[in-house]
């Protein structure tokens, strides 16, 4: 039985208290959207800046638990200076690891490496906390549909 | 109106005649209730009706009044400032239900840890988001307590915070 220990690694508790990239950016050129858990009540409020096919910058508003939260902030540092296409791919690749998207081979690009982010694998184990982890990530897919990205 | 409401289901019992080219229903309400009854379900209410009787409904009030106001007590002295519970303190205008705040730490860790530790809490907005946002809350850790538990749930639930406050160090 999976323990607490794989839940709560100390680079999720580290995130959790100390967010990065928490807060707004002006709209326009920034696209604003929100996201939120109706099941938890988990909510963000993402901003995002693409310029010249590149995600110039992202800052995130909200609350919500310890694994919403510094998914959040990881995913920030995650994406911030990636090409668009990297972005999503990181995304999906995120995705795959949280076990709510299939491996694509067809990937256009080469995602780059999940980093702070493997930390999050044990949420898998916690199937109702899941849907926490993947939020911001979700949020941001809107974010680069909305930005034409 | 009900006589002109077709039928949801068909089935047993809400039949009244069927031919090859059709079927007539029953009168209300059996039109409605199509299908084998509730039978196991009723059985068990009634045993469970039983039981509660023999230990008398005012007596069950007696000890969900006394869990909660040791649970009351409990929290509020071992956690002080650190917990903020919602309602009254009066336990006899209140059910053995306790909603709270722990620190601030958000309620689905709070309730992740205490699973851990075989406390079953609910965690969320309770499917009640209006009241919430009235109370200013997101969302809060909710015990309840009934016949089934005695102090030593409360003790253990006090304990599971206690361990929560050491896993987020916050």
């Amino acid at each position: 039985m999976p323990g607490l220990e794989d839940l709560y690694r100390e680079i999720i508790l580290d995130h959790y208290r100390n967010p990065r990239n928490r807060g707004e950016l002006t709209a326009p050129p920034a696209t604003i959207v929100e996201g939120h858990n109706p099941l938890c009540g988990d909510e963000i409020t993402l901003h995002l800046l693409v310029k010249d096919g590149v995600v110039a910058d992202v800052k995130t508003a909200g609350q919500g638990c310890s694994i919403s939260q510094s998914s959040a902030s990881m995913m920030t540092q995650a994406v911030i200076g990636r090409t668009v296409a990297e972005a999503r791919a990181v995304i999906h690749r995120f995705k795959h690891m949280m076990s709510i998207e299939d491996h694509h081979h067809d990937e256009p690009v080469e995602a780059p490496a999940l980093g702070d982010l493997e930390a999050l694998q044990g949420v898998v184990k916690f199937p109702v906390r899941i849907k926490c982890a993947v939020l911001a990530w979700n949020t941001l897919s809107q974010a680069l549909d909305e930005a034409g990205a | 109106m009900l006589e002109a409401l077709p039928p949801l289901l068909g089935g047993g019992n809400m039949i009244d005649d069927v031919r090859l080219d059709g079927f007539t229903c029953a009168p209300v309400p059996a039109r409605f209730e199509a299908g084998t009854p509730a039978i196991v379900e009723a059985i068990g209410f009634g045993a469970a009706v039983d039981y509660l009787n023999s230990i008398g409904m005012a007596a069950i009030r007696r000890h969900e009044m006394d869990l909660t106001r040791y649970a009351l007590d409990s929290l509020n002295a071992r956690f002080g400032s650190e917990i903020v519970i919602h309602g009254p303190n009066n336990v006899e205008e209140r059910g053995g239900v306790i909603s709270f705040a722990f620190r601030d730490l958000h309620p689905h860790d709070v309730s992740q840890v205490l699973d851990e530790r075989n406390v079953c809490v609910r965690a969320g907005h309770h499917c009640a988001k209006p009241l919430m946002r009235q109370m200013g809350a997101n969302a809060t850790v909710r015990a309840s307590m009934y016949l089934y538990n005695d102090h030593r749930d409360i003790d253990a639930l006090c304990d599971g915070l206690a361990g929560a406050t050491d896993i987020f160090g916050i």
